[in-house]
């Protein structure tokens, strides 16, 4: 229909509002209470419209349009309206918005620019409420209410979780929780729908968890934008909570090709950021990609993305994550693609790295394989040629991934005695079923996962007594807190905060000794200082000492391309060597990271070859519809009480004695029960958010 | 009684600023909250008829409620606010010389707004005794023994603490009119 | 990746960048605004009206100060140690300015002076009339926050010019290129990368009130310890890092300081009500300054922060509130509501109920200095010998105004803390009268312009409070001039 504002015509549709019908055609007329996700109540006023043949003025937002109907925006009555309105509203707000964390962001504020009204000739009042930050998620400053009941419409109604109304205080009248209960203890589910809809300061997001260097979407869901391959967690935790297993593994697959091998050992740095850790503990985020997994239906095959052949061939040394998932998702660009592995099996660090009681063979084998039926070939047990060389061979573009397997030693006395091993060679080893000795006494020198790694498989192999020691405090190390327990648990004997002087022994170890540190600390140039204590020094008697301290590449000299910090290829943020169709990721490039680094990196890799062989560089796909969740949450019991779910794991008895599987998946019922734990922080980023004046 | 009744059944006691301000810091709109004009007009009504109870009243007081109180009629989200409305609309037409002379600081023809009350000592019958000095926690009242004692209506805060002890009754109240009385502390007449 | 082109990039809207937006468009170039905030404006937002001197108000006004006179009285003020050529174009340039706002649609209620003196003092500390404050839409009267219907009438100013913002999103450094800005880099609200080029970019970002370890490092306050300063969300010190980054050269920075109480917005009624001249002293109960002169906020400022601890106490007995309440405040602030004696008494007792940290109360001197933190015997003597001087009549030691000498002499009393606050930071890039950016050896920098509070260096060590407006005054005119110097080289280019 069509429907006349300030004599201009635009089209209405049946049934919308006189403001959603202006807005929507670029017409701007203020407005506070009325938002574009929440039902119109029409209390500020400050949409005031005036009506041909009708007299007075009628709030815009409550107002239907009719066809023909011929509105004023700025009459006589609705402008005298609108202005009392918004002076009534400033003569008890405060007046001083320098100290406000919505300054520049308000739509008070804007509003008030817009409209340019002075309150001076109000009585004025200040409705002064102390700031609430007892919350960890959500910051009250309710000094600044409008009472406009956007929050309370948004927790109530939207998404049915009502703890917020208007509340009766001596100060007056205001949004806030009823009975003066806390926002766990009245059974808040920290969407945040209230936040977003919040047009002051009033309900705001607690400073510290906004981090400045992200963008406002990227900090509104932080696990999100902080997993290195982007994955959609909230999205797929969603699936998990309603069941659908195969639409959560698409939902994975979307951004990375084996969610079973980082379902069982990614290093979950998006954990350390979900916000429920404010309240009481990460969602299982981990955990839950590995129940996905193992209940996959395979749904996500349907639509994976197949291009037809380009005639372009790629060659990729090392078939490790990184390697392969390049080479996997070059192939369905249609590129011919050849993966180059020296060891007999694909899996680079995953196979190699890490011990098959946390990643089985058998499930990386099968992960693999479904990654083979892109179209790609892996030649195992072939050294590759150098990248120049197989550029002369035909190939139009080479990736170097061969990732770090060299241990290295720390330069201390006795370290090239009988009986010192390196990280990478004693768990290469144990992997292929020829394990190093280990003796009775074993000590891993090195605080993070792979020193783990090391030591519990020195348990299993049948040591006595295993010890680890390191330079930084238990808080300090790298490794997990579960890894550390787990550790423990297997009787792993722990130092840390102490530093290793020299390995004893004449012809073979007999010793390490080691001094505790009472300070440890990187100076300005980024240089490790310590400070030891005094008479600390002890010495622990072992048999064999493994290296834990970190890996570098092997063989990068020999290949022509420009190295950095030693080793490691120098590549720009393009993936680009120095050297002409020649690329490199993982951690060949960056140093040991994780392996969802790596996957990342491939990717990354895969758009740039792509792109430098005349493709389009999306490798994006598609592997289920869009669904918009539900806006409505509902209630939860306890919510915010709800302890993170642990799965079935051996005892520490059972687990030692052989190099099975020691972590059960969560059982289906287990992970939604889990998935149920997540404040779908992504839900806010559905919400609209009115646009000012200044943007029509 | 509903609002408009008790509005138009003021006795001589009852002051209907006073009254007014009553009726309104009662009505529901007080503690609703969920409309400007019902909730911030009734909360300005408040606080601006407060203040002419309080001999605070501006000269644009009542042209100012007149005007918030058309619009509140009107753009109230229930009935609350336009009977609210309808009831201060009301008294300022009925009892406009009221109001004016509350706003014009001339008093409180009721008697109820002390803050339009003055105290004043009679000079023929203070006999100078000091009770009324001790009596007064503001040291408003000026005198010493055998003199007539004289209040300092710049500290007086109309709390009547002097009147209750004066057994003379030579403290009186007084509204508009005032008596006359000395301007310093003169000897006494009386003994 | 999303490319974009223009001729002129402004970083940030607020008062500097939108005078530059505007007069770089109106001269012809096609302009991109970036802001970080979702509005324009900044900090201007909450002010209430620009500095202007020679303007068609102030002489339909009567007010005979010239350019020339501000000129002098400025460097007089500033002991000739800031850019001479720079204040000068600004102050003959400020009249002018105002006319170019009203033409704009701005309205200006009328030319004020921030201070007034007491008669002794008025030949040199007398605030002038040069600040223009702005009138709210459709009339009323103006209070903080007027300055917004000039932002606004800017804002629309500049979208008519085809001036293109781009709200939320805030510029992460300057592209250089051999020696030179051509452009910007930027990030969306949504995480998009932006990459913009323009023949000059305009750096007006409003300086680093809301980064404490800015704050620490350049002017060596400790905020919410030594300093209280307005802390705007989003002044961060972007544009100071950015053109520093990109081989601007570095001016010292300041604070503009002045004072208030921690959390000032939750307890204003006590901000306001403890400004007054009644009684101030230090932490050792010594009075340091006459009292008079408090009205002068910077100049208080800098007295307290001369102080030990750079804390200072107001204390004023039941008899000054008394008086307070019946007849209102001696000094008249222009921030704070006119009536707040009325609700002091209901502020007062939720805050001591609170415990709000800066307040005391107390029915002798001796408790009210162990329960505020002064030291009890030198405010016990302090006490008495201005009770005695107020007996006299005169202050022997300030020579403070007759007017204001009343005793503490009546309990209960009260006492509030007073802190250094300011109104944010104050310069730091180096330009020169051009608004051109230098690099430390003064060379231009080609391309790169800076306005408003990042180049705010004409100061001094003190905001010129006599020459009151002067804040949004140099922001308005650095970027009036530095788009209209942006725009002119555009012609040379296109030559």
């Amino acid at each position: 229909m069509k429907i006349q504002i300030d004599g201009k015509e635009i089209e209405a549709l049946e049934g919308e509002s006189i403001l959603d019908a202006a807005l929507r055609a670029g017409i701007f007329i203020p407005h506070l209470c009325s938002h574009p996700d929440l039902e119109a109540k029409g209390g500020c006023r400050l949409c005031s419209v005036e009506i041909g043949g009708e007299e007075g003025a009628f709030p815009a937002c409550k107002t239907k349009v009719r066809e023909g109907m011929e509105v004023t925006v700025n009459g006589p009555v609705s402008s005298k309206v609108r202005k009392m309105a918004m002076e009534l509203i400033l003569a008890t707000h405060p007046a001083d918005c320098t100290g406000c964390p919505k300054y520049g962001k308000c739509e008070l504020q804007s509003m008030y620019q817009y409209m340019g009204v002075s309150a001076e000739r109000w009585r004025k009042k200040s409705r002064s409420v102390a700031n609430d930050d007892s919350n960890p998620l959500i910051s009250h400053l309710f000094t600044r209410c409008v009472r406009c009941g956007r929050c309370i419409r948004a927790c109530q109604e939207l998404r049915g979780v009502r703890v917020l109304d208007y509340i009766r205080t001596p100060a007056g009248i205001r949004a806030g929780v009823l009975e003066g209960k806390s926002l766990k203890d009245a059974g808040c589910r920290f969407c945040g729908a209230c936040i977003e809809v919040c047009p002051t300061g009033s309900i705001m997001d607690q400073v510290k968890i906004m981090k400045e260097e992200r963008s406002y979407a990227e900090n509104i869901v932080p696990c999100r934008s902080t997993c290195p391959a982007h994955i959609d967690i909230p999205r797929y935790i969603r699936y998990i909570k309603a069941g659908e297993f195969g639409k959560a593994t698409a939902v994975v697959r979307e951004k990375v090709p084996f969610p079973e091998t980082l379902g069982s050992i990614c290093n979950h740095a998006c954990e350390n950021e979900c916000k429920r850790n404010e309240l009481n503990g990460a969602v299982s985020i981990c955990k839950l990609k590995r129940a996905a997994a193992v209940n996959d239906s395979g749904m996500w095959k349907e639509r994976t993305r197949k291009e037809a052949p380009t005639g372009k061939k790629a060659a990729v040394i090392g078939a490790g994550p990184s390697g392969l998932t390049a080479a996997y998702y070059l192939a369905k660009k249609g590129h011919d693609v050849t993966v180059f592995e020296k060891n007999e099996k694909a899996g680079g660090q995953c196979r190699y790295g890490i011990p098959s009681y946390r990643l089985p063979d058998e499930l990386l084998d099968r992960e693999i394989a479904v990654m083979l039926e892109a179209g790609f070939q892996l030649e195992t047990q072939t050294a590759a040629p150098m990248p120049k060389e197989l550029l002369e061979q035909g190939y139009d573009t080479v990736l170097v991934a061969i990732g770090t397997h060299q241990g290295t030693k720390l330069p201390m006395e006795g370290n090239d005695l009988p009986g010192v091993y390196v990280n990478a060679d004693f768990l290469r080893n144990a992997r292929h079923g020829t394990p190093l000795p280990v003796g009775e006494k074993v000590m891993v020198l090195g605080g993070g996962n792979v020193a783990y790694d090391c030591a519990r498989t020195a348990v299993r192999l049948g040591a006595q007594e295993v010890h680890m020691a390191c330079l930084e405090s238990e808080a300090q190390m790298t490794s997990t807190p579960d890894e550390i327990e787990e550790g423990r648990q297997e009787g792993i004997i722990l130092h840390p905060a102490h530093s290793f002087l020299r390995i004893l022994g004449t012809d073979k170890v007999q010793g390490v000794e080691i001094q505790k540190i009472d300070k440890f600390y990187f100076d300005e140039d980024r240089r490790a200082v310590m400070e030891l204590v005094e008479g600390s020094n002890q010495v622990i008697a072992v048999d064999h000492v493994i290296f834990a301290v970190g890996q570098k590449p092997e063989g990068t000299k020999q290949m022509e391309l420009e190295l950095t910090h030693g080793p490691y290829i120098r590549a720009d943020e393009n993936l680009r060597t120095s050297m002409e169709g020649v690329f490199a990721a993982g951690d060949v490039v960056t140093g040991t990271k994780s392996v969802i680094a790596a996957i990342a990196a491939g990717r990354r890799a895969a758009e740039q070859m792509d792109l430098y062989l005349g493709g389009d560089g999306d490798i994006s796909e598609k592997l289920l519809e869009d669904e918009t969740p539900s806006p409505y949450i509902g209630q939860a019991e306890g919510f915010a009480g709800l302890d993170r779910v642990e799965p079935g794991i051996k005892t520490a008895a059972e687990r030692t004695k052989d190099f099975a599987l020691v972590e059960q998946p969560f059982t289906c019922e287990q992970a939604q029960c889990e998935a149920g734990r997540c404040l779908q922080c992504d839900l806010r980023l559905q919400l609209h958010r009115p646009k000012l004046w200044n943007e029509y | 009684m509903n609002m408009s009744d008790r509005i138009h059944n003021l006795s001589e006691t009852e002051c209907v600023v006073n009254t007014l301000l009553g009726i309104v810091s009662e009505n529901e709109c007080t503690q609703c909250g969920k409309c400007v004009f019902g909730y911030e007009g009734a909360a300005q009504l408040q606080m601006i008829l407060g203040d002419i109870t309080e001999k605070k009243g501006k000269s644009t007081d009542l042209g100012q409620m007149q005007e918030l109180c058309e619009l509140m009629k009107t753009q109230s989200l229930c009935e609350a606010g336009e009977e609210i409305a309808d009831t201060v609309l009301a008294a300022l037409e009925t009892y406009r010389q009221d109001f004016e002379d509350h706003v014009g600081k001339k008093g409180c023809k009721a008697g109820v707004c002390k803050k339009f009350m003055t105290y004043h000592i009679l000079a023929d019958k203070c006999n100078g005794c000091g009770e009324c000095i001790d009596a007064c926690d503001e040291e408003a009242i000026i005198g010493k023994d055998k003199f007539v004692h004289i209040i300092d209506q710049q500290e007086c805060i109309q709390c009547g603490a002097c009147m209750e002890i004066c057994e003379e009754e030579a403290i009186v109240r007084a509204g508009a009119v005032k008596p006359r009385c000395p301007k310093r502390p003169i000897p006494c007449k009386r003994r | 990746m999303k490319q974009m082109k223009a001729d002129v990039i402004v970083v940030a809207a607020g008062l500097s960048g939108l005078a530059a937006s505007i007069a770089a468009a109106e001269n012809g170039a096609q302009v991109l605004a970036f802001e970080k905030a979702g509005t324009t404006g900044g900090a201007a937002n909450m002010g209430m009206g620009p500095l202007g001197i020679g303007s068609r108000i102030q002489r339909e006004q009567m007010i005979s100060l010239t350019p020339g006179e501000a000129f002098r009285k400025h460097m007089y003020f500033t002991h000739y140690r800031v850019d001479a050529r720079m204040v000068r174009d600004y102050y003959f340039k400020s009249g002018d300015t105002i006319d170019w706002l009203m033409e704009m649609g701005v309205e200006f209620v009328g030319v004020q002076r921030a201070f007034s003196a007491p008669e002794d003092t008025r030949a040199y500390s007398d605030g002038e009339f040069t600040w223009h404050v702005c009138r709210p839409e459709g009339g009323g009267i103006p209070g903080p926050r007027a300055a917004t219907s000039m932002t606004k009438k800017m804002t629309e100013r500049a979208t008519e010019l085809g001036v293109e913002f781009l709200f939320e999103t805030p510029v992460s450094s300057i592209i250089m290129e051999d020696g030179k800005a051509v452009g910007v880099m930027a990030k969306t609200k949504a995480g998009e990368d932006v990459e913009a080029r323009a023949n000059s970019v305009i750096i007006a970002t409003g300086g680093f009130g809301d980064n404490p370890k800015m704050i620490q490092e350049e002017t060596g306050y400790e905020f919410g310890k030594t300093i209280f300063n307005f802390a705007i969300p989003g002044m961060k010190g972007d544009g100071l890092k950015m053109a520093w980054e990109a081989g601007a050269g570095k001016v010292p920075c300041s604070m503009e300081l002045m004072y208030q109480l921690p959390d000032n917005m939750n307890h204003f009624i006590l901000d306001g009500a403890f400004r007054q001249p009644c009684l101030w002293v230090n932490r050792n109960g010594e009075r340091f300054m006459p009292e008079d002169q408090i009205g002068n906020t910077t100049f208080t400022g800098n007295a307290i922060t001369a102080q030990p601890g750079s804390i200072a106490f107001s204390i004023f007995d039941s008899r000054l509130l008394k008086k307070y309440k019946k007849k209102g405040p001696d000094i008249v602030s222009h921030v704070h509501p006119h009536d707040l004696y009325d609700h002091f008494d209901e502020q007062w007792e939720r805050d001591l109920a609170d415990g709000y940290e800066p307040i005391a109360q107390a029915d002798t001197i001796e408790e009210l200095a162990e329960k505020a933190g002064i030291d009890v015997e030198g405010l016990k003597a302090q006490v008495e010998e201005y009770n005695e001087l107020c007996d006299g009549g005169f202050d022997e030691i300030f020579e403070k105004d007759r007017r204001y000498m009343q005793p503490i002499a009546k309990a209960p009393f009260y006492c509030c803390r007073q802190n250094v606050g300011a109104y944010g930071s104050l310069g730091g890039v180096k330009i020169n009268h051009k608004t051109q950016v230098l690099t430390q050896e003064a060379k231009v920098i080609p391309g790169l312009y800076c306005v408003g509070t990042d180049a705010c260096n004409i100061f001094g060590d003190s905001y010129p409070f006599i020459l009151s407006g002067n804040t949004m005054g140099f922001c308005l005119n650095s970027g009036r001039i530095a788009g209209e110097n942006a725009a002119a080289e555009l012609d040379e280019f296109e030559y």
